[in-house]
């Protein structure tokens, strides 16, 4: 490889960055591997196992997808810039390896929260099932954001989140007054 | 953390009908493939075969069938595969709560399937949490509900026991308090009794009546104000001595320690903790003894002048507190949210007044207005309703006190018109109805105050009993160092789940200037420090002149290190004060050499007050390369045998870049150099380069051998200079 060749390279890795390439069922093929993982065919070339990231988690977890290779590098393949344009067995399939990737439960439930040695201990229903966790005491391991989404950390650093906090009944929301 | 835990005696009997083996490595897992939280999932191997134990379902991989295994991070979690037969799979998934324990579990599968079966990994992060009761262990090895409290109370003891005297004057003297507060009701009673109902008392009785009450409260007070004072002076001691030690032996930790914990976090220990010992000594551990003989006293004393109304009162306060008590959450929680929305505000106003520029720039003043008079608005609101309950509430419950001691009045009132009780006696009676409320309403908040003083302790015992990693062998070697480094098949991360460094060697020899470039991430700046051992290696050795770097005097070795980092932190203090930092013995003309070597005598003399400018937050404002300038003169001050250049000309204009560089030209002769630069052509003077990538060294070799070699060093080159060929 010359000079002018590796500069070349360069010049087209940069352009790749600043490209966004969009993917759609016209261009991308996506397939389950036997060992649960998600590989990408594009413009009908095999670029294996792939990383499916979401741009906005919270406010638009089924849009703007980045599509990654697997390797170290996690560079970019395409964008989806919505789930809804594949078809019904593909949507599955990307939201399925969502899922793997985010690991937030939500909180349906408050069952108990009480403070002890200077730890705050939770009893929640999740939709992941019941469970139970210990954040640290103060409100530093809570976020309440402007749409009245709650997001807790716990002392092993997961994060759960209650989606909209006025959906709790009153008596729930007295539980977390204390802790959030 | 235990990386073989033992199977429930079901699941151990299943294995063993499968296989003949014991495991070597077991954990129970929290997450099932589907992502559910699931109690019963087991995950482990054997020499021979991978188990997942999920509830009643039971599945066996052969160790023969896997080419490797893998943890994958995700966000907030975690996912196990096997290569089996070519194909990665997906065995188990889990939380952030075993996530190190999966990422070892993988580690060791993956040396089984090299055929390694000797080796064992083993996993050097701390638990979390109490084997017996599950609760949180707060960063040390004791749990704070199933290790006895005495514990805390022992430690409190022998942290007060040079204060014994004090603390014996102390009880006595809240216990003399206690008798005179008694024993002056009966002054008063006999007063009562004896001169004002039976009209028998003159103007001299009510005179010496007045004296020696006068002189009771007097005596009182005195000896109140000196135990008070005592109380004050032991807390005061207790905390000053106990922040004195977290420190100390917070600066003695190693960086590992500091990297777990966040500063404010420690900063809350040195200051918060030791106030809320502090506080418990001076409010509860000087009372309690004498709080407890009061409240003995007064019960006995009031059963023994009317035991119906005695129990009528025992009945009635209770009462009280527990009225008090049970609106407690309520007060706590209408304050907590009093103060979430009033520290809204306070947030919002600092996040808004320091971004004032982008405000005004993007004419965002309207929005800014109304989103704070939204949250104005939501403070507002709670405070009406906050001042409206306690407008409510207080009177209420000063309603109730009052309504006791009418109860009181009233019953024992028809006692004296029985003849059953003397007014001076009622009198008596009624002042020790009211004093029992306050030893009970203490004695009732008691339990809360030694928990927080427990937790508080625990806290404090979490520093104190924590041992450096990073300490000096028993025949540590003190020795110059000549510079010969040798850094041999290394592994390292910051989370035992997450390597950064794995197998990486390296050969520098004395006075050798090595270049380290790679892309940001890669592991340079945590290569530097393992070479200036702020972390120990996981795995391999790095030698200094031959000898293994944890054999080495860290002080002393230390001291022969010269650093200037591309983050430049100066301390509050003046320039002087900077410099100096590196060799607190140097001449002022040794400071100033320096100073000039560095490029940074010039600017000192222009700035107000010269070498004796003080710089801060508070001080003069210096410019990001002006401090850089000043960490390098440290540096050089130091004559260091080692020097670490980490970014060290990033915030350099050209003119001062070009002359630093040959500060450090003169200064790097015969001193082993480590440089990490973005700008390559800074690293053109290096004796070596040496690219980091893929957690290891992928090139090594002088500028001229890595271009010839058109490899990683070559492309990043070629962008440099295609990027400045775009500027000019």
């Amino acid at each position: 490889m010359n000079q002018n060749d590796i500069l070349k390279q360069e010049s087209e890795e940069v352009e790749k960055l600043l490209t966004v390439n969009k993917l759609s069922p016209e261009n991308a093929a996506f397939h389950q591997t036997k060992g649960g993982f998600i590989t990408l065919t594009l413009s009908g070339e095999d670029k294996g196992m792939v990383n499916i990231i979401c741009a906005f988690p919270f406010t638009a977890p089924e849009e703007y997808l980045s599509v990654r290779t697997a390797d170290d590098k996690q560079e970019e393949l395409g964008i989806i810039e919505n789930i809804n344009v594949f078809d019904s067995q593909t949507i599955a399939l990307i939201k399925a390896q969502l899922e793997i990737r985010y690991f937030m439960p939500e909180i349906l439930k408050v069952y108990s929260v009480k403070e002890e040695y200077g730890h705050t201990y939770w009893s929640v229903l999740t939709n992941k099932g019941k469970h139970k966790f210990t954040s640290p005491s103060g409100s530093s391991g809570s976020v309440i954001r402007k749409d009245n989404r709650v997001i807790i950390k716990d002392s092993d650093q997961n994060r759960y989140e209650i989606k909209d906090l006025t959906k709790l009944t009153p008596k729930e929301i007295k539980k977390l007054d204390l802790y959030l | 953390m235990d990386l073989n835990i033992k199977l429930p005696q079901k699941l151990r009997q299943k294995l063993a009908k499968h296989s003949k083996l014991e495991p070597i490595y077991c954990i129970k897992n929290d997450i099932n493939l589907n992502g559910e939280f699931a109690s019963e999932l087991y995950i482990g191997t054997t020499e021979r075969e991978v188990f997942v134990f999920e509830g009643e379902k039971e599945e066996y991989i052969p160790i023969s069938l896997c080419q490797t295994a893998n943890c994958h991070n995700m966000v907030n979690g975690g996912v196990l595969s096997l290569t089996i037969n070519g194909e990665e799979t997906m065995i188990a998934r889990c939380s952030m709560t075993n996530i190190s324990r999966i990422a070892c579990l993988a580690k060791g599968i993956k040396l089984l399937c090299e055929g390694n079966t000797e080796k064992r990994i083993i996993n050097r992060d701390k638990e979390k949490y109490c084997s017996k009761c599950g609760r949180v262990l707060p960063g040390t090895n004791h749990c704070p509900k199933c290790d006895k409290e005495h514990r805390n109370f022992a430690r409190l003891l022998s942290i007060c026991k040079p204060h014994a005297a004090s603390l014996a004057v102390i009880i006595a003297l809240m216990l003399f308090g206690s008798a005179i507060d008694l024993s002056v009701q009966f002054v008063l009673r006999y007063f009562v009794d004896g001169y004002l109902v039976t009209g028998k008392g003159t103007a001299v009785n009510v005179l010496i009546f007045f004296a020696v009450y006068l002189g009771i409260t007097v005596v009182s007070s005195v000896g109140y104000l000196y135990r008070t004072y005592l109380c004050n002076k032991l807390g005061i001691s207790v905390s000053y001595r106990l922040r004195d030690r977290l420190n100390t032996h917070i600066q003695k930790l190693s960086l590992s320690f500091l990297d777990k914990r966040n500063p404010g976090a420690v900063i809350g220990r040195v200051m918060g903790d030791t106030n809320n010992v502090r506080g418990f000594i001076c409010d509860c551990f000087c009372n309690m003894f004498g709080m407890l003989v009061t409240l003995v006293a007064l019960a006995v004393l009031m059963l023994f002048l009317n035991w119906k109304l005695a129990l009528a009162a025992f009945a009635f306060a209770p009462l009280i507190i527990i009225f008090a008590r049970t609106f407690w959450p309520k007060i706590r929680r209408i304050f907590h949210n009093q103060h979430r929305r009033s520290d809204k505000i306070q947030n919002k106003l600092q996040d808004v007044l320091s971004g004032i520029r982008i405000v005004k720039t993007y004419g965002k003043e309207k929005q800014e207005i109304e989103e704070f008079c939204a949250l104005n608005d939501t403070l507002a609101t709670v405070q009406r309703s906050n001042e409206t309950f306690f407008a409510i509430f207080f009177p209420f419950l000063s309603l109730l006190l009052a309504f006791g001691t009418y109860l009181i009045t009233y019953l024992g009132g028809m006692g004296v018109l029985e003849g059953k009780m003397t007014v001076g006696e009622l009198m008596q009676f009624i002042a020790y109805a009211g004093m029992l409320l306050g030893p009970l309403s203490w004695m009732s908040f008691l339990p809360r105050r030694i928990i927080n003083m427990t937790t508080s302790m625990e806290r404090i015992y979490d520093i104190l009993d924590e041992t450096p990693e990073i300490k000096n062998k028993d025949n540590a070697i003190k020795k110059e160092i000549v510079g010969d480094i040798k850094i041999d098949n290394i592994s390292f991360g910051y989370n035992s789940y997450d390597p950064v460094l794995e197998g990486l060697t390296l050969d520098v020899k004395k006075g050798e200037m090595l270049g380290l470039v790679g892309s940001s991430g890669c592991g340079k700046s945590t290569l530097i420090n393992l070479i200036m051992r702020l972390y120990d290696v996981d795995e391999g050795q790095i030698l200094i002149d031959g000898h293994n770097i944890k054999d080495l005097d860290v002080a002393h070795y230390h001291s022969q290190i010269g650093v200037v980092l591309q983050e430049t932190f100066l301390f509050a203090g003046t320039v002087l004060d900077n410099i100096r930092f590196a060799r607190p013995e140097a001449s002022m003309l040794d400071i100033i050499k320096a100073a000039k070597s560095a490029n940074a005598h010039e600017f000192i003399c222009r700035l107000p007050d010269g070498y004796n400018t003080y710089i801060g937050e508070k001080g003069h404002m210096l410019s990001g390369g002006e401090k850089q300038r000043i960490a390098i003169a440290r540096a050089i001050l130091g004559d260091p045998k080692i020097l670490i250049l980490d970014e060290a000309t990033s915030a350099l204009d050209t003119e001062s870049e070009y002359q630093i560089q040959q500060a450090f030209e003169r200064l790097r002769k015969g001193r082993t150099t480590f440089a990490i630069a973005h700008r390559l052509s800074i690293l053109k003077n290096a004796d070596r380069i040496a690219v980091i990538n893929e957690k290891k060294v992928a090139e090594l070799g002088t500028h001229n051998e890595l271009l010839k070699l058109k490899g990683i060093y070559f492309g990043l080159v070629m962008a440099q200079l295609e990027m400045n060929k775009n500027k000019e």
